[in-house]
């Protein structure tokens, strides 16, 4: 084999390797050019869910506001003073997702010192005072005090520092009302029921 | 002497004990029935309810916010009426078809709210409630927005009345000795759309300025 054989046999397989190529790139599927931005890791655009309940005499508004957060919802109630406007931040808690909180229909007491708050979490319903200090647990120590007791709700307040408590007796019938003592935490069992 | 003296005192005894057995008519919200009737106010008093003591908020009649009237001038036309239901624990207030407001209310634990048709006779601003007795004995100053009613021969005298209520927010539920409890809001809001339209401090009902009807029905859930 002479040496133009061989640069005629590197030539052909030059141009073999050249059509292949041109081939490959012709025969892969043309893709799209998108002329917009990239995406930006925004924050949806959602108005936040709020709800507000007013105090009995009209000199404050409690509002809970809900977001949905990357672990669930988050949970943050303020109070509004309706003279001034000033808004203070009282309670802020995360829960997972099919925990709910939400502001009872009497959840001021009368002297607009305390709040009372529901939290449902698959069928558990339990309630707690918020205070100065911090949260106060109802349920919780209700069960462990009276184990053969439930407690089905928590209406509101009898007086400027007693919640209502009813319960409900461990076959299902009816059971006494109680007072919940804030910011002591005791309970007080009552000779006439609240319904 | 002493033969004197020993049947003037018996007879006194006797006098006591009988003003003691002789029973008063039930009034829902005055141990003197009168009291109650009149613009008291008390600022800085306390009173008892529950067997707890409360200072009263204060009231300050010289301060009269004129009402918001964010959607203009009331329009409604018609009569008056005011529903309580005691079964749910609700008021409803309408001016001939239209809705005035809904609350949630609190009536008779202690002693029933009476049921039938009824009148305002009488609106006063603020004033002092007693009654009850023992555990259940309740001493209030400056009760705000009271608007007494009669009718279904309840006498106008026996007190009982729609009123705001400072001592407790357990709305929804019975906890009055007969009369209607309501939030403060919600009973100044009535007071202040109710007949007769208010005049001063005490206002009373006349032929030709007849008070609000009430309507009020149902069981309580006690």
């Amino acid at each position: 084999m002479g040496k133009h054989h061989y640069k005629l046999l590197i030539l052909i397989f030059v141009l073999i390797l050249a059509f292949g190529l041109l081939f490959m790139k012709l025969s892969a599927k043309p893709q799209k050019i998108d002329s917009s931005p990239p995406p930006m890791p925004v924050a949806e655009a959602q108005a936040p869910d709020l709800t507000s309940v007013g105090s009995p005499d009209g000199e404050a508004t409690l509002t809970m506001k809900k977001e949905k957060v990357q672990d669930g919802t988050m949970y943050t109630f303020f109070t509004t003073d309706s003279v001034t406007g000033n808004q203070n931040i009282v309670f802020t808690e995360t829960v997972s997702s099919g925990d709910t909180l939400s502001i009872p229909a009497n959840t001021f007491s009368p002297d607009d010192k305390y709040i009372f708050l529901k939290e449902e979490n698959l069928g558990q319903t339990d309630f707690f005072v918020i205070t100065k200090s911090g949260a106060l647990d109802i349920s919780r120590p209700f069960a462990t005090k009276y184990p053969n007791l439930k407690l089905t709700d928590v209406t509101g307040w009898g007086g400027m520092a007693l919640l209502v408590v009813n319960t409900n007796k461990a076959d299902g019938t009816l059971g006494p009302s109680f007072w919940f003592e804030v910011p002591g935490g005791g309970f007080i069992q009552l000779a006439d029921r609240f319904n | 002497m002493a033969k004197k003296i020993i049947p003037f005192f018996v007879l006194t005894l006797g006098l006591i004990a009988l003003t003691f057995l002789i029973k008063k008519p039930y009034c829902a919200n005055s141990i003197s029935c009168k009291e109650s009737f009149n613009l008291k106010i008390e600022n800085g008093a306390t009173g008892v309810f529950d067997g707890q003591k409360i200072t009263a908020p204060s009231v300050d009649l010289a301060k009269k916010e004129p009402a918001t009237k964010v959607l203009g001038e009331a329009t409604a036309t018609g009569q008056k009426h005011i529903y309580v239901n005691l079964t749910t624990q609700t008021l409803t207030a309408y001016q001939g078809n239209t809705l005035f407001m809904t609350a949630l209310v609190s009536t008779g634990k202690w002693h029933p709210t009476p049921t039938g048709d009824f009148k305002i006779w009488e609106k006063i601003r603020a004033t002092r409630m007693t009654g009850g007795e023992g555990a259940d004995f309740y001493d209030l100053p400056n009760v705000p927005y009271v608007m007494f009613f009669g009718g279904s021969g309840v006498p106008d005298g026996d007190g009982f009345s729609l009123h705001g209520a400072y001592w407790h927010d357990n709305f929804g539920h019975p906890m009055s000795h007969g009369c209607v409890n309501m939030r403060i809001v919600d009973a100044e809001k009535l007071y202040d759309w109710a007949d007769p339209p208010t005049n001063g401090n005490t206002t009373l009902s006349s032929t030709g300025s007849p008070g609000t009807e009430i309507t009020i029905y149902g069981q309580a859930p006690l």
